[in-house]
């Protein structure tokens, strides 16, 4: 699914034929969106949370992404996800006239849905995707019904 | 093509007069972007010229510029006996109902063999085994004769459940308009992009339809597809949220 002109320099077009890329991350998706960090030029990884009575999964998708340079970091709450791309790869961006720009990693800070146990997490990585899996902190204090 | 009461019309380009008695493919981003990339992938490999476009004023205002060239979101591909249609915006509900049924309509009017409708189905299987597993294809068909082969194209009987927006339009009115219709729904990540299980469905056209489409660069090309069309999938997730709450009986949630 190529079709772009800066192929050879590493460019990704957005899928699809030259007539067929999508524009939706360029007009739709502007500098207000949270799917980039210009300044950084860092990517925010798609990402998908699943809560169990038992755990938290958190699957980000991590396209050329090699797993020794994926760095973790998580507390009760939170997970934090720094990661670098094997190559840059331009993006077009911007609501408007669009412009090139160059991102070398993902970087990302997720709220989890309850509380875990952050030092018991376990987390795999294949094909892209990172899967992190967190026991649920069993707190609080039991309510007796009388 | 435009009737009154629809805020859909087709807009032909001239070249669509060559169309023959087309199988009409949708693809509409819906789970995992199944059917967006299948069927630009389609367009793109068999090399199929733009052939007209969809116009409604239930689309954003919106028009895109592509090496000077404006774009619409909505167009049909085509030529011979192949109609591929391809949606590069999420639809709402409104726009939803009303293109599937103005595409079953011009389907009808161009004496469609078969709608064919690709799309994904989310699979926890898929995801815990990211993506090793082989993406099983399911078809639901309205045709009786072809009922009875969909496993010979290597697909799975769809027996019980529920399809829902874009796809269950173009099969009711399908049905109702007296159309064959087939729906492939590809077991899919459903919040990333999945060029396997576009790929998967792909195959199973192959072994329908007189074409011989290549997924190899595809699959190779996976993940400039996954990067490419993050923006795409996260504002089809949103769009997916927002209209789940108000399509879905309560007992299927």
């Amino acid at each position: 699914m190529r079709g772009n002109d800066d192929d050879e320099s590493g460019t990704v077009g957005i899928g699809g034929p030259r007539a067929l890329r999508s524009f939706v991350e360029d007009a739709f998706f502007g500098e207000e969106r949270p799917l980039f960090n210009l300044k950084s030029k860092s990517l925010r990884p798609l990402c998908r949370i699943e809560a169990t009575e038992e755990a938290v999964t958190v699957t980000f998708d991590l396209p050329y992404v090699e797993k020794n340079d994926i760095s973790l970091t998580s507390t009760e709450n939170t997970l934090q996800i720094e990661a670098k791309m094997r190559k840059a790869i331009t993006l077009r961006v911007g609501g408007g006239v669009q412009r090139h720009v160059e991102f070398e990693r993902y970087t990302g800070i997720v709220r989890l849905p309850t509380t875990v146990q952050p030092e018991k997490a376990k987390a795999t990585f294949r094909n892209g995707l990172l899967r992190v899996k967190f026991p649920i902190a069993k707190k609080g204090n039991r309510v007796r019904i009388r | 093509m435009s009737r009154a009461g629809s805020s859909v019309q087709i807009t032909e380009l001239e070249t669509m007069a060559k169309l023959s008695r087309p199988n009409v493919i949708v693809g509409i981003p819906e789970t995992g972007l199944v059917g967006t990339i299948a069927t630009s992938y389609l367009v793109d490999h068999l090399g199929l010229p733009e052939i007209g476009h969809v116009e409604s004023d239930l689309l954003p205002q919106v028009v895109v510029v592509h090496d000077s060239e404006p774009k619409d979101p909505i167009r049909i591909f085509g030529k011979g006996m192949l109609a591929v249609v391809v949606s590069e915006v999420p639809l709402t509900a409104k726009l939803s109902y009303q293109l599937a049924s103005e595409l079953v309509i011009w389907s009808k009017a161009k004496q469609s063999k078969m709608v064919i409708g690709i799309t994904g189905l989310p699979s926890e299987a898929r995801v815990e085994s990211a993506g090793d597993s082989i993406p099983m294809v399911l078809a639901v068909t309205n045709d009786g004769d072809l009922r009875k082969s969909i496993k010979a194209i290597g697909a799975e009987p769809f027996q019980h459940g529920m399809i829902t927006s874009t796809y269950a339009t173009l099969l009711r009115r399908c049905t109702s308009l007296g159309v064959p219709n087939l729906t492939l729904l590809a077991e899919s990540f459903a919040e990333f992009p999945d060029p396997g299980a576009a790929a998967a469905a792909l195959q199973v056209l192959n072994k329908l339809l007189p074409i011989a489409v290549d997924v190899k660069p595809l699959l190779d090309g996976a993940e400039e597809i996954r990067l490419g069309m993050r923006g795409l999938m996260s504002q089809t997730q949103q769009t997916i949220q927002q209209q789940t709450a108000q399509t879905t009986p309560g007992v299927y949630r």
